[in-house]
């Protein structure tokens, strides 16, 4: 007996083109965060929630409403199924409980499962938010710089994992190429501490200063989003599958162009390198001059040139 | 020797104004700093000053971080320039560090027949022009598609060849050939979807999988063989090699003989008893 699947098809041209952008593609399109909020939470941690939000938006979907019985390191399948819907491969989730209070967990997916997560302490009291800060911020969608300050992040491997996990979270657009010299605004800086262990995360926004020659000199102004995190637990991908999602498609790769050169005066030269040609099988046929009865110098042909001559000198 | 101390005391003036310029986007750091210009990226492996660290730590902060913005602008300042109308743009390189994808690796589609064909001869699609003009209008009208410029399905007038029978309707005549012309279209794309999934399609449409007739006749044959009541274990042999014609599918239970070896008996019975023991899942 034949088993009856539904495989629900597109509608219409606009659903089959939302289909097509959620398919693997070669070059990527930015990594979406989806912003969700437990059982339980304070009004700071949907100050941090927005905040999050807002400076990843466009490429940043929030739930409103709140979310019951949603254990991250226990259960990640109703999250993984939001983040299915939505097509989202980031996550922040946050709660407020008397055993942890105060609590972030940011995440983040591969193929719609679970890879990277980290639970991470705000500290209530430096606690400021976008709000706090009375200045011009930056325009959204912009792509932020990144900086790492602190020797844990490459000696200590859940830390690398952390580096590597702030940079795909904030990073933005991926593949460019070429980027507007005056559209670097906000810069966002991550300090790890190696004695108290403390994640101190500021956003600046960047001022292009005169500095008597072509590079500019830079001042930064505080904007954003004023945290201090304390790891909690954290949940890292094991090795095989961390490396599967590192792949790179083939195709980007760039191909290595071979018997291809530039002389000094700038011409191209190139090589060609001939296969051995097989007398026996060349193309006779169609080559007149290689015919047996040839028309040698004979009367014919002098008449003929004969007459090709008189008619020149006339 | 005043008048030379004056120009002395300019040049002096001068150089030192040079250096305060060239140094006010000077950094300098005891450990290098490595700059991923493709994902505007700085890492900084210095040591964190674990005074002024905790005298102020904001304001560490904000130095460290201008030290290190400022290298990651002098870096991308160093890259060729290209003006773009009124803006400056500066040509990143590839990134440096790799990042986990999103998704999997798409896999690579199968080509149809005809690109196949097209690459073997080396044949380039031409860009052709969306609209196209059409003369019994005199306007311009789409290539294809709604309302279509030069339809050739509605024309006002079609000229009856001579050898054609008078009393065929040439229009109708047009409107079956187009039909006919769609259908094959749609049949070639089904049956190139229909090789790129393996899917072996007869000529007409049908579809046969040689496969799973070979293993629908072993299926059937077990079937039948244990669907009596003592399950096959009495009744006689259906086929000559009635072994391979139903592997993978009879349901025949094996019995060792009673005068075996004693130790692979007790080595067996051990290890039913161990897996019934153990706590972990199989």
């Amino acid at each position: 007996m034949v088993k009856l699947q539904r495989i629900q098809r597109p509608k219409t041209q606009r659903g089959k083109r939302a289909l097509k952008e959620r398919e693997p593609k070669l070059i990527e399109n930015a990594r979406s965060s989806l912003c969700i909020r437990g059982n339980k939470t304070n009004n700071i941690m949907k100050i941090l929630l927005k905040d999050l939000h807002l400076l990843k938006s466009p490429y940043s979907k929030m739930y409103q409403k709140k979310n019951p019985d949603i254990f991250p390191f226990e259960n990640t399948s109703k999250l993984e199924w939001y983040c299915q819907k939505s097509d989202c491969s980031l996550l922040a989730y946050v709660t407020h409980s008397k055993k942890r209070p105060n609590n972030l967990v940011l995440a983040r997916l591969h193929n719609h499962i679970v890879m990277d997560m980290f639970e991470f302490e705000l500290n209530r009291q430096t606690f400021r938010s976008l709000d706090d800060f009375k200045c011009v911020k930056f325009a959204p969608g912009n792509k932020p710089c990144l900086i790492f300050h602190g020797e844990l992040f490459d000696s200590e491997a859940e830390y690398k994992r952390l580096k590597c996990f702030f940079t795909d979270f904030f990073r933005g657009e991926t593949n460019m190429k070429e980027i507007d010299l005056n559209g670097l605004e906000h810069v966002i800086t991550f300090t790890l501490d190696i004695q108290t262990k403390l994640l101190t995360i500021r956003v600046f926004h960047i001022e292009l200063k005169k500095s008597g020659h072509r590079i500019p000199r830079i001042e930064l102004n505080e904007i954003g989003p004023h945290l201090d995190l304390t790891i909690r637990r954290t949940k890292l991908a094991s090795d095989d599958f961390y490396k599967k999602t590192l792949k790179q498609p083939d195709a980007i790769k760039a191909k290595k162009v071979k018997n291809v050169s530039t002389n000094e005066l700038g011409t191209k030269m190139g090589r060609i390198h001939m296969e051995k040609q097989d007398f026996n099988q060349l193309q006779t046929r169609k080559m007149k001059g290689l015919k047996r009865n040839l028309p040698t110098d004979d009367d014919q042909t002098q008449e003929k040139r004969k007459k090709i001559d008189q008619t020149n000198k006339e | 020797m005043n008048s030379n101390d004056l120009v002395k005391n300019i040049l002096k003036r001068d150089v030192d104004e040079q250096d305060k310029i060239l140094k006010s986007t000077e950094v300098i750091k005891p450990c290098p700093v490595d700059v991923d210009l493709g994902n505007l990226l700085v890492w900084d492996p210095n040591i964190i000053d674990q005074q002024a660290y905790k005298e102020n730590r904001d304001e560490y902060i904000k130095n460290t971080m201008r030290d290190n913005m400022q290298l990651l602008v002098n870096a991308l300042w160093q890259m060729p320039i290209e003006r773009h109308d009124n803006t400056v743009v500066a040509k990143l390189p590839d990134a440096k560090t790799i990042v986990p994808r999103e998704k999997p690796v798409p896999k690579p589609k199968p080509l149809t027949k005809w690109q196949k064909f097209a690459q073997s001869k080396g044949i380039v699609k031409k860009k052709k022009t969306k609209f196209v003009w059409d003369e019994t209008k005199k306007e311009w009208g789409r290539r294809y598609g709604y309302k279509k410029a030069n339809d050739e399905t509605k024309p006002w007038l079609i000229e009856v060849p001579t050898t054609a029978d008078p009393s065929e309707d040439q229009f109708a005549k047009r409107l079956a050939a187009k039909k006919e012309r769609v259908a094959k279209n749609e049949f070639q794309r089904l049956k190139n979807i229909a090789h790129s999934k393996k899917i072996n399609m007869r000529n007409d449409g049908a579809i046969i999988n040689k496969k799973s007739s070979a293993i629908d006749v072993k299926k059937a044959l077990a079937t039948a063989k244990y669907s009596d009541a003592s399950m096959g274990q009495f009744s006689e042999r259906a086929a000559v090699n009635e072994e391979q014609q139903t592997r993978g599918f009879n349901k025949k239970r094996k019995y060792e003989s009673n005068l075996g070896s004693l130790k692979s008996e007790t080595s067996k019975q051990l290890k039913i008893f161990e897996q019934m023991n153990s706590s972990t899942k199989k």
